[in-house]
């Protein structure tokens, strides 16, 4: 295809030059039968396959990051189902009861046992289902080698797919991947942290390549703007090599500097701290030199095979607290729906979970699993610097409904004598429309503010952030965004307390100087990011944001922002702005 | 852990009670799997709800055993007492 432009959403920064490399590919299967006298052929020749796929992922295990010891396990457990004998053994048996092929031979048995994980009512033994694809998958490549072109030497692949799973772990390391491109998953996905976690330049929701290119075909990913480039010609190359090498160099030296706080020029300083999905990201945190943990969502713990008991939670939390004092660790409370369910919620069956009952709604509502939580960090918040933090809420009840709920759960805990926090700071995620407007209300009765720019821009917007024909629409320069920003700072200030804001959209350098112009106090990302924020920040000038912010608000126009907003950072930050990862200027218009 | 092996006419049996957090889920099936395969007998695990090939984490996990339960080991072969002695003290390990 000639020379086009793709736009993603950027997921993990960087920028990659390769070649593109499908995942998922479906090797054409073999259907062949065979004479008895082949048999012990194709036997032998799955046999081998099976040693390969093991010691290829053996190899794979040392290339995991130690903090991302859940890659481990999968691989672990494909490796165990590689010589697993209701695979291997059943294909086997295929191959001489049936006198077909290996590849034949190995489908149907694949095929089998997928269909048996996946009719499971634990969702856990249903994920289970991938691990056997996967395996299948690279199998059926060992047997036939040379028809996939999957030379383990090649490294300059860039992986496209639909989308990726844990259980496709393999594909990110076998072949050194270059970078990847998928046509969903989100900056939240596993692949996501797995990504940040290697480095490896990650764009999501890339509409259309898949459907445009061909396998092999040359392309760069550019993980700081936001595109991909097919088929670049001489001169694309060149420029790009350049802005990789400056790239690295400039990563490099945010990396060394990130111990120092974050302190404007004109000296204001503000706390950058990082987001957290679980406990193995930690050590990545400590190196990014995060103010502690802006959001550390608990859902992690819920998503398991069974629901977790206070003292499982006692210790994760203990986990994430006590590495990082006297750092503060802001945990929000279990916000699942939208996206992420529980069996119990997603019994409710709900046509539109994201306006349905998720977040402190939810938790109200199963006060068992609400009450355990707190209890956890209650007791955490004895030896730990613990903040709660509740989301989805949209009225000054829910608030005070849990402010009696710690009530009780102290009087239970002392009565018990466990040692415990009696009123740890509990905080108010501001992301709906409502909580916006009552936020004058909610700050005389809550300790801090944090702002969940994403939900808070869908709610706002009234976008689906799934629905593709609005996407457009998710514009944090829009006006009614940026007001509802400054009346929601203007309010907890005026209260006294803090705010931060813990949306990835933090992370952008034109929306991290216009909040510091409004005035926020913290915020919080990806801790992939923060060594960039922390660098961004010292370049700055707080009052020359305040004005650009108080420019911003006055005008409706969202272009003329938006080119105020570039001709401010170019000024301030010369050629390094491009080193940044924004999505501000690519917004697909209708 | 005193796990009793009998001679039954299947081949030798012992009963365990088997206590697991998270229940036999990926990493114990796949180290039990592991475990089994060192042994030449064959090697049955019978719960509840079936009977699968010890040798088999998909097998393992398809039993999908509660976290608290009892579950009989049934061996045959020539290693069989070895094995049931062996798998008896990798419940055991595990459990710690």
């Amino acid at each position: 295809m000639a020379r086009a432009i793709f736009i993603g959403t950027p997921v993990s920064p960087g920028i990659a030059i390769g070649k593109l490399r499908r995942a998922h590919r479906t090797v054409q299967d073999e259907e062949r039968s065979i004479t008895p006298q082949e048999v012990a052929f194709e036997q032998e020749a799955l046999r081998n396959a099976a040693e390969h796929v093991r010691a290829a992922l053996a190899a794979t295990v040392d290339n995991v990051p130690e903090d991302l010891a859940e890659y481990g396990d999968v691989i672990a457990a494909q490796m165990e189902i590689a010589r697993d004998p209701k695979l291997i053994n059943a294909a086997l048996t295929r191959i001489s009861h049936k006198l077909i092929c290996a590849s034949w031979a190995l489908k149907l048995t694949v095929d089998e046992l997928c269909m048996l994980f996946r009719s499971m009512d634990d969702p856990y033994l249903r994920d289970r289902a991938q691990d056997i694809r996967a395996v299948g998958l690279r199998l059926r490549e060992y047997l036939y080698p040379g028809e996939g072109q999957n030379d383990v030497s090649e490294n300059d692949g860039i992986l496209v797919a639909e989308d990726l799973s844990p259980a496709d772990v393999m594909e990110l390391n076998l072949n050194r991947v270059q970078g990847i491109l998928t046509a969903e998953g989100g900056p939240t996905s596993h692949t996501a942290i797995l990504s940040r976690g290697l480095r490896i330049p990650y764009l999501a929701d890339v509409t259309g390549l898949l459907e445009s290119a061909r396998e092999e075909e040359p392309l760069i990913v550019d993980g700081l703007s936001g595109c991909v480039l097919l088929a670049p010609d001489k001169t694309d190359l060149a420029h790009y090599k350049k802005r990789r090498d400056d790239y690295l160099a400039w990563e490099e030296h945010t990396q060394h500097t990130a111990q120092q706080p974050a302190e404007t020029c004109d000296g204001v300083r503000v706390a950058v701290q990082a987001n957290l999905e679980s406990t193995a990201e930690l050590s990545a945190l400590t190196a990014s030199g995060a103010d502690g943990v802006g959001l550390y969502r608990t859902e992690f713990a819920y998503f398991k095979e069974h629901l977790p008991d206070e003292e499982e939670l006692v210790a994760e939390y203990k986990a994430v607290t006590l590495g990082l004092l006297p750092r503060p660790v802001v945990f929000r409370t279990l916000d699942v729906g939208a996206d992420k369910m529980l069996r119990a919620q997603a019994a409710l069956n709900e046509p539109n979970p994201a306006l349905g009952l998720r977040g402190i709604r939810f938790c109200l509502r199963h006060q068992g699993l609400f009450r355990t939580q707190l209890r956890a960090l209650m007791r955490i918040g004895v030896s730990g610097n613990v903040a709660i933090m509740l989301p989805m809420v949209t009225t000054l009840d829910e608030l005070r409904q849990t402010r009696r709920i710690i009530q009780e759960l102290h009087q239970e805990l002392t009565s018990q004598k466990l040692p415990h926090a009696p009123n740890p700071p509990l905080g108010v995620m501001i992301e709906t429309p409502a909580a916006a407007l009552v936020c004058d209300a909610l700050a005389c009765e809550c300790d801090f503010f944090s702002i969940g720019t994403n939900d808070l821009i869908h709610y706002t917007m009234a976008i689906d952030r799934n629905n593709r024909h609005v996407a457009y629409l998710n514009e944090p320069l829009h006006p009614a965004v940026v007001r509802t920003l400054k009346h929601i700072i203007d309010a907890a200030h005026r209260e006294g307390i803090g705010v931060s804001v813990c949306g990835e959209l933090a992370s952008d350098p034109f929306v991290l100087a216009l909040l510091l112009g409004m005035g926020v106090d913290a915020v919080s990302a990806s801790p992939r990011f923060v060594p960039g924020m922390k660098h961004l920040i010292r370049q700055l000038n707080a009052s020359v944001c305040m004005g650009l912010a108080a420019n911003v608000l006055l005008g409706c126009d969202i272009a003329a922002s938006k080119r105020m907003l570039r001709e401010q950072l170019q000024r301030s930050l010369g050629r390094e702005l491009a080193f940044h990862t924004s999505s501000l200027f690519n917004t697909t218009q209708p | 852990m005193d796990a009793t092996i009998e001679q039954t006419p299947r081949g030798l049996s012992m009963r365990i009670n088997v206590s697991l957090r998270n229940g036999l889920h990926a990493r114990p099936a796949a180290r039990l799997a592991q475990e089994a395969q060192r042994y030449a007998a064959d090697i049955q695990l019978i719960s509840d709800t079936g009977e699968v090939d010890a040798k088999s984490m998909l097998d393992i996990l398809s039993l999908a055993p509660p976290a608290d339960t009892e579950l009989t080991l049934l061996a045959k072969g020539t290693d069989a007492r070895e094995a049931l002695q062996g798998l008896a003290r990798f419940f055991s390990d595990m459990q710690d």
